[in-house]
């Protein structure tokens, strides 16, 4: 079982915790005329690498505080958490953010920059 | 020394050992009874009784006896405790002995001593390895009824008790460490000692009764000039003075998972005659660590030879603890067969205790220690450069075929010789337990001057010390686990140091063994005699050969294929020797070979113990409104929605739920009823962008309500599919109510927190659950209103004054409480939310107020029929995650004028408005008494072939007392295209087709004039 | 304003009765538990760094707002670390309408309170075995010289979600939803039986 550094609460076990999948998917507005295979990329389309991964997590039994973690999938190494709406600051992560195939689709070109680096779109 | 009375068994020693003389106790095995002493195990207390052979082996039903002396026993699996206390596969060698323990042999019938299962044994041959795969094959026909009731009956060892309800109690704990020592022999000590001193939480675990490990089964060792057993006792007595030590024995740390998260199994009182109730028999504990120290020591390996699995054959090592620790002997004539030094020592103490040691054969050309010599000087022959070619006797081993080898080939190159003896002392090097270090992915090396696997890399914050790394000789590991654990302690933040190594004086040896992977024989290529690798699984070495013939070169298809090293005992004895085997097979060296997965659990673990007290009424929870005892008084059945604990009916005069239903509803109907609604989700929103948010959640608009108004909402995920519904009120400019689903709520507050938090953190909104801060009660039907009045409400409740769809504040019998004029049943309705502490008391007030009106309780069933005859959906009954707004014929509800909402895009792409989509519409069938199943499928044409077109399904489906006919609703493929067609529903068993003819959704009050009472 | 102002009524547990197990041999100590019913309940949220409210709070209750993992909770009142930007505070019956009122007519910004004293039960375990007994249902590290004295946490207590504090060495408030409370009275005084326990309700 993992243990997972909360930001607010400090290390608690993984059952507290809920993962919410990858993170920075910049969410396409409404207005915005991307093709419907476009707009998949965004809905339906997650990452799923071997190595490091930036990913979501949410501590819901405790703050109920939303948070970024960039994980190693083979090792299960939190290499690094930071906040919601910020991106990574170590080199392993910021490579994964800058090299993940989504920094070059339709979807996120058509998000509000704002969206690119903070939000759910900012699912950041 | 002398043999004790024959009151006691007859293999007993008068004196020594670590049992207490002063308790003998009684037990009984396979309805025989015996004597032996508490600190026993059942498996020294049997062999004091001269009792070897404890059980039959798994597929050859082969005589099996005691090997070893710890948890790493394969053969002596036992049953112990009766009806439901009776727990199977217990390790005798680990199993504490009390008085009245009733044990049994397992794997044989009718009796231990004559099995017919046997027979397999002479039919060795038609039983190779993959057996399975070769026979159980075709034709595919014989696989339900013959094949599979044949491995059944086959399959497994010891029977589970046949009363389920298991009497014992088990439980779980959690606990934080900074150093986790796994181990209570000497290194584990010396690491529990560094580690201490430095102030960190310590834990030090061990299976055993007792701590020291194998230093308990040593008598010619000193630790600073006293015996080892001196410095033990010291030791543990210092350790347990700390307040920063805990210890625990009887502990089996039994998996090793992420981030230092260790599983162990603790016998709390397995051991004790009477186990009282207060306590569990098993505690699992979950350790989260900070560092781990594996402090296990080594598995001695067996020899391979024929006949090496016969009762009497045994480690050499578990011989000396079965003298020392038990003071038994475990035979009168002994051969001691080796392939290194350590095996003398058993040799010397055999003769210290006035055992005949026949002979010491080694397979070493020209061994030469101190240990060697001192055999020799005492007049022992040792046959060097010989190996044990056979081992013949029936239920026990009596006679060894032995024979010069070369040492190099381990062909055989003497004439065999023969050599009475009752018991087998062998040795055939030493195993470092890397399993935990190997689970927890930690890599290992093989060591070829050791010839074994060590530890090498760690994933996880820990480290191997003393034997369990490879380091075998007394002082090295000392020093190596002092170290360790200072270094364990200082990984955990705390200042530490390495306690100086005590002087030791053990003899000098040499523990390399010298290993012949082909194993000696002068048989017939193809009749060798059975010579066991995997004692539990009863894989031969001829097995292993016989799986590289067929093609199985990789090592972990020669596991699957013979099963060597699978099941309870994962390996321990048998993992290197197969290793060994399938490496001269193949021609390529150990390490080329590869090992095989060290799986969870290490040792068998109870379900009991993992399951804990996570049984029956603490399973799971039962959430219970706070008129729950109401409903129980009034006769209520219940149902579960979600954790809660609903009303689903409340039958009287013994009515079935039919008759309570409808009466309920047509009660409801034509005078007033009341249902418990506190369940409902509720949510409070405060902030300026509180009216922003919702009209972001919702496909319709809500910045637009009046304060004071209530407005129904369909919140949609991004993919444009419905996920929840309800009512939400403003109840001031900044702030709203908002109720969900009882199933969605905890869902649909994390949902909301999720988009606030990760996507529009710039919003100004707080969220917070205020579900069971007010009990809700609904009171629906024509009466409504005048019930309320003759409660005495403060406010006017006229349709001027309190319109349909709004709020109010108000007091009601005196007590304050928030009116909400919203209705699920098409009825006057008014869902009256109180402070939850008196939620009980305004449900009795409306009850007494209303009793003159008909005021009628009703459960979720009569709810449903009530909704369903309104057409009213449920989020998750009517919608399945991939139905839209527009499939349940609610276009209307989606806002064109917002530019965005969750799910506005996805709702644009083309799919989701083709017309061939599963779209909501009414059922009603030809027979009015005819009700469909929910789930039933539509078709055009009942009598069309199979596989037929089937249309859709059946939603929600009802018996309408007020209409006399039954209602449902179904999502069928182009549904509201179809309106007034026929459609069919197949129905199962042989029942004829309902036919029925799609229709609105709307049943009853189609034009809503009921809603004002 | 709809307020829990007629008092008492009844509590999370009114439906919950007596609990006894008595103390066996070797007991390490006598487990209590008791509810603490008809406290007020305000969740407060506020962003920290808000000092005009952080100084109404402190007036209103004594307490600062505590930082994380803390309960401010000497006195009266006691205010509850639930998050970075939420706090539980807690007061006598009666009082939650006049705090609430004092802070959402203070024009203190986004700032909001809820009253939530019927949504949560409260129950106080004392003992020397307590924090042996909390472990076995909740992986939070209890040890003394970790979850000191004002120590609050929302964690997992077996199946429930709770609000843990401890108050002194051997006793714990433990706070959770209301419907939940039948469950973790049956939980905690299972899980109590090897010191032996007593439940008394309110």
């Amino acid at each position: 079982m993992l243990l997972i550094d909360c930001p607010h609460c400090g290390a608690r076990d993984e059952t507290e915790f809920a993962c919410g999948g990858e993170a920075h998917i910049a969410r396409p507005l409404a207005e915005n005329t991307i093709s419907d295979a476009e707009f998949a990329e965004y809905l339906f389309w997650r990452d799923n690498p071997k190595g490091v991964f930036l990913e979501r997590w949410c501590h819901t039994a405790g703050c109920r505080r939303w948070f970024n973690a960039a994980r190693d999938t083979v090792t299960h190494e939190f290499i690094e958490i930071y906040a919601m709406g910020s991106l990574p600051k170590s080199k392993a992560a910021k490579d994964a953010y800058a090299s993940a195939w989504r920094r070059q689709t339709a979807s996120e070109k058509a998000a509000k920059p704002a969206q690119k680096t903070s939000g759910k779109g900012a699912k950041s | 020394m002398n043999i004790k009375s024959p009151k006691q068994g007859q293999m007993r020693l008068s004196d020594g050992g670590r049992i207490n003389r002063k308790n003998p106790v009684s037990f009984r095995f396979d309805g025989k009874t015996f004597a032996g002493f508490e600190g026993d195990t059942l498996a020294s207390a049997l062999l004091a009784n001269g009792v070897h052979l404890v059980g039959r082996s798994f597929k050859y039903h082969r005589p099996r006896g005691i090997l070893t002396a710890g948890y790493d026993e394969p053969n002596a699996l036992v049953e112990i405790g009766q009806g439901n206390q009776q727990a199977p596969n217990i390790r005798a060698t680990e199993a504490m002995l009390y008085d009245g323990l009733t044990a049994k042999s397992q794997n044989r019938w009718p009796t231990l001593g004559f099995d017919i299962g046997a027979v397999n044994s002479l039919l060795g041959r038609f039983f190779p390895a993959g057996f399975y795969y070769k026979t159980f094959m075709f034709p595919a026909v014989f696989w339900k009824n013959i094949y599979e009731p044949i491995i059944r009956k086959a399959a497994g060892l010891g029977r589970a008790a046949k009363d389920h309800h298991d009497a014992d109690r088990y439980e779980k704990t959690h606990r934080h460490t900074d150093v986790l020592i796994v181990g209570g022999g000497v290194s584990g000590l010396m690491a529990a000692l560094s580690a201490a001193g430095s102030g960190a939480r310590v834990m030090l675990v061990d299976d055993a009764n007792e701590l020291g490990g194998w230093m308990l089964s040593e008598n010619n060792t000193t630790i600073d000039g006293k015996p080892a057993l001196n410095w033990i006792k010291q030791t543990v007595k210092a350790l347990e003075a700390m307040s920063n030590v805990t210890i625990l024995t009887r502990t089996q740390c039994f998996g090793y998972m992420d981030h230092n998260f260790l599983t162990l199994a603790e016998k709390v009182t397995d051991h004790l005659p009477q186990r009282p109730d207060h306590l569990p028999r098993q505690r699992m504990w979950k350790i989260r660590a900070k560092h781990v120290v594996l402090a296990q020591g080594n598995h001695e390996r067996p020899l391979i030879f024929g006949g090496n699995d016969k009762p009497g054959v045994m480690m050499a090592g578990a011989v000396r603890s079965y003298i020392n620790c038990y003071a038994v002997l475990p035979g009168r004539r002994a051969v001691i067969y080796t392939n290194n030094d350590d095996a003398y020592k058993t040799a010397l103490l055999l003769d210290d205790v006035g055992v005949k040691v026949a002979a010491i054969v080694d397979q070493r050309p020209t061994p030469s220690s101190v240990l060697v010599s001192q055999a020799m000087a005492r007049g022992m022959v040792v046959h060097t450069g010989h190996a044990v070619l056979d081992a013949n006797g029936t239920r026990h081993v009596g006679t060894l075929k032995i024979a010069a080898i070369n040492p190099k080939t381990g062909d055989v190159t003497g004439q065999p010789f023969y050599i009475d003896a009752d018991l087998v002392a062998m040795s055939g090097g030493f195993t470092p337990v890397v399993n935990l270090h190997s689970q927890a992915r930690g890599k290992i090396t093989w060591d070829d001057e050791q010839v074994c696997f060590r530890p090498s890399d760690y994933h996880e914050a820990a480290i191997c010390v003393g034997a369990c790394n490879g380091v075998f000789d007394l002082k090295g590991a000392m020093t190596d686990a002092a170290v360790g654990g200072a270094m364990a302690a200082m990984a955990a933040g705390f200042t530490a140091e390495a306690v100086m190594t005590p002087a030791v004086d053990e003899p000098s040896m040499v523990m390399r063994p010298h290993v012949l992977w082909k194993m000696p024989s002068d048989a017939v290529k193809g009749q060798e005699p059975k010579a066991f690798v995997d004692f539990q699984n009863d894989v031969t070495a001829s097995d292993i050969k016989l799986a590289v013939r067929e093609g199985y070169h990789s090592v972990e298809h020669v596991k699957r294929y013979t099963t060597n090293g699978m099941a309870t005992d994962q390996g321990k004895l048998s993992n290197i020797n197969a290793l060994g085997i399938l490496s001269d097979q193949l021609g390529k060296p150990i390490p080329e070979v590869g090992t095989t997965t060290f799986r969870y659990p290490y040792t068998p673990t109870t379900f009991g113990a993992i399951a804990g007290r996570d049984i029956k009424e603490l399973f799971d929870t039962e959430r219970l409104t706070r008129m729950d005892a109401w409903h129980r008084q009034h006769g209520a059945e219940f149902e579960h929605v979600g954790q809660w604990m609903r009303a689903w009916y409340y039958p009287i005069d013994g009515e079935t739920m039919e008759e309570a239903v409808n009466r309920e509803v047509k009660k409801t109907r034509t005078h007033a009823g009341i249902l418990d609604a506190s369940t409902l989700g509720k949510i409070d929103f405060r902030g300026k962008d509180a009216g922003e948010f919702l009209d972001r959640l919702y496909t319709n608009m809500f910045s637009t309500l009046k304060i004071g108004r209530c407005r129904y909402g369909l919140m949609l995920k991004d993919d444009g599919m419905v996920m929840d519904d309800g009512v939400t009120t403003r109840l001031g400019e900044n702030h709203y109510h908002m109720t969900t689903t009882t199933g969605g709520a905890a869902n649909v507050l994390s949902w909301m927190e999720e988009w606030l938090q990760t996507e529009w953190p710039e919003l100004d909104v707080y969220l917070t659950s205020v579900t069971e801060e007010w009990s809700v009660t609904t009171v629906s039907g024509p009466n409504a209103r005048k019930i309320l009045e003759a409660l005495g409400c403060s406010v006017s409740l006229t349709d001027d004054a309190f319109p349909f769809m709004s709020y109010q504040d108000a007091n009601l019998a005196g007590l304050p409480v928030r009116i909400f004029r919203i209705s699920f049943t098409g009825e006057l309705s008014f869902e009256i939310n109180i402070k939850a502490r008196h939620g009980l008391a305004l449900w009795q007030h409306l009850m007494k107020a209303g009793e003159p009106f008909g005021l009628t309780p009703y459960g979720t069933e009569a709810m449903h029929v009530l909704r369903a005859e309104k057409g009213f959906i449920i989020v998750g009954q009517e919608t399945d995650g991939s139905v839209n707004p527009h499939d349940l014929g609610m276009s209307w509800i989606v806002s064109k004028k917002k530019s965005d909402f969750i799910g506005k895009r996805a709702l644009e792409r083309k799919s989701m408005a083709l017309n061939n989509r599963k779209q909501l519409v009414g059922i009603k069938t030809e027979d009015p008494k005819a009700i469909i199943p929910e789930g039933a499928h539509a078709v055009l044409d009942p009598h069309q072939s199979y596989p037929m077109e089937m249309l859709g399904q059946v939603t929600s489906s009802y018996y309408s007392p007020v209409l006399g006919h039954s209602v449902a609703m179904a999502l069928l493929k182009g549904g509201h295209a179809m309106k007034g067609q026929t459609v069919w529903f197949p129905m199962i068993n042989g029942k004829k087709p309902i036919k029925a003819v799609i229709t609105d959704t709307v049943f009853y009050d189609p034009k809503g004039d009921r809603i004002n009472g | 304003m709809v307020s829990s102002a007629v008092l008492p009524g009844r509590s999370a547990l009114s439906q919950v009765a007596a609990i006894q197990h008595p103390v066996p041999k070797g007991s390490a100590g006598k487990i209590t538990i008791k509810e603490a019913p008809f406290h007020d309940l305000i969740n407060l949220r506020c962003q920290p760094d808000n000092k005009m409210a952080n100084a109404l709070i402190k007036k209103l209750t004594s307490h600062s707002l505590p930082s994380a993992n803390q309960a401010a909770q000497a006195g009266d009142r006691a205010v509850i670390w639930l998050g970075p930007d939420e706090w539980l505070i807690m007061a006598e019956a009666g009082a939650a309408n006049t705090i609430m009122a004092n802070i959402e007519t203070a024009n203190l910004g986004h700032v909001a309170t809820t009253e939530v004293s019927n949504a949560y039960g409260i129950l106080t375990v004392n003992g020397k075995p307590s924090r042996q007994m909390l472990a076995k249902h909740c992986a939070i590290d209890l040890d003394a010289g970790v979850f000191t004295s004002g120590t609050a946490v929302q964690t997992i207590m077996g199946h429930a979600g709770i609000i843990l504090i401890a108050t002194d060495e051997n006793s714990f408030t433990v706070i959770g939803r209301s419907s939940f409370m039948p469950y973790l009275v049956a939980l905690l005084t299972d899980a109590s039986i090897e010191y032996g326990v007593e439940y008394r309700p309110a």
